[in-house]
């Protein structure tokens, strides 16, 4: 867990200076503010909030590996 | 108590019925047609079926809530109905999560770090269990089981999903990323997902691969098998390290170290086929995001389905 945190840290000062714009040129103009400004808080949360979003999405994918990997004991 | 009988040929052309009792159901050995319940991993074919995707984008956390079935069918007695639950447990969990890579690929990129610190979590979980994962619907509370606890972090994690996030905004690749051969893209995710569970998802695997037997030199299980944690974390730091992918000489360099350490793994045997297996997983992990934003380039769909 802390090496998972020291990466998400690595990986939080990387994108401290790249900049992210997301552009949809086939749609309207107030549908591309949302996308954009959805996209945007996706890495404007807090460094808290971004370590409970990973833990969660970390959990999440640990459940789906232990329901992958429970069919072939149940088989077996 | 069941007996069954092997007709043995004698030289003298008389054949004598041998008989060979067994202490279970002859037909446990056999394909029963439950085994079909693992084909349920392939049930992001239906994201293919117009109005699934949309419908899967905008129900992730129910799904995901109701995919927990398959863990809470510990509770269940019955083998079979146990297997069945988690088999539409599978599905169902696969075709929400897979429904995000249909998103932007900001999210997408971060759905795959998320997948592979998944695994690194099981694997760190079943070094602490002894090689079992404790929310497996096999176990119970009598030999190990954690489902309770497993599962209630796993509800406060789907109320995270749902309410504190915003909704996921859907995205539809470009005609241009839709161009590509889809057959090399399949095979490509298909291999790494194989690959990834078959090597990376215990720690034990791949001492007790190359073990030739007794005197057992090693490697052993544990500690030596924590080596493999430690080759995970190592892909997982180099998929951020762009050259690897981006020049050609450093690509097929790094391509050479993965050949090599699968070559090391099927032809060595104790230590070195250990090391180069190590080798093998590293460049294994490092691979998802790059191959998981590629695929995505070339119909997700149809390499999901055939994955």
């Amino acid at each position: 867990m802390l090496i998972d945190v020291g990466f998400d840290t690595t990986s939080l000062l990387e994108f401290s200076k790249v900049s992210i714009s997301v552009v949809n040129k086939s749609a309207k103009p107030a549908t591309t503010a949302v996308a954009a400004a959805t996209e945007d808080s996706l890495y404007s949360q807090s460094f808290l909030a971004s370590i409970k979003d990973l833990f969660v999405d970390m959990y999440l994918s640990f459940i789906t590996w232990t329901l992958i990997t429970s069919l072939g004991t149940m088989i077996w | 108590m069941t007996t069954i009988y092997f007709l043995v040929p004698h030289p003298k052309g008389i054949f004598f019925f041998f008989p060979l009792p067994r202490y279970f159901p002859l037909f446990n050995m056999s394909m029963s047609g439950e085994e079909a319940m693992i084909f349920s991993t392939v049930s992001p074919v239906l994201l293919s079926i117009p109005g699934v995707l949309w419908l899967a984008q905008r129900t992730q956390g129910f799904v995901q809530l109701l995919s927990l079935v398959g863990i809470l069918a510990y509770l269940v007695p019955s083998p079979s109905l146990r297997l069945v639950l988690g088999g539409v447990a599978a599905a169902l969990n696969l075709v929400s999560v897979m429904s995000t890579w249909y998103q932007s690929p900001l999210r997408r990129d971060r759905a795959a770090l998320a997948l592979v610190l998944g695994i690194l979590f099981s694997v760190i979980v079943r070094v602490y269990t002894v090689t079992v994962n404790p929310l497996w619907p096999i176990l119970n509370e009598t030999n190990g089981g954690l489902q309770v606890p497993g599962l209630a972090v796993a509800v406060v994690c789907i109320l995270d999903l749902v309410f504190l996030r915003s909704s996921p905004p859907t995205y539809k690749p470009s005609d241009k990323a839709k161009k590509g051969s889809i057959v090399s893209a399949t095979l490509a995710f298909g291999a790494l997902l194989f690959a990834t569970q078959l090597l990376a998802s215990d720690t034990s695997t791949l001492s007790r691969w190359i073990w030739t037997g007794y005197p057992d030199h090693g490697p052993e299980p544990f500690p030596h098998g924590l080596a493999v944690i430690g080759a995970i974390i190592l892909g997982l730091l180099l998929s951020s390290v762009q050259v690897l992918f981006t020049s050609t000489p450093v690509v097929i360099g790094w391509w050479l170290v993965g050949s090599a350490g699968s070559a090391a793994l099927y032809f060595l045997e104790g230590w070195p086929a250990f090391i180069g297996g190590l080798a093998l997983i590293t460049y294994i992990i490092s691979l998802w995001p790059f191959v998981k934003t590629n695929t995505h380039k070339r119909t997700l769909s149809s390499a999901l389905t055939t994955s």
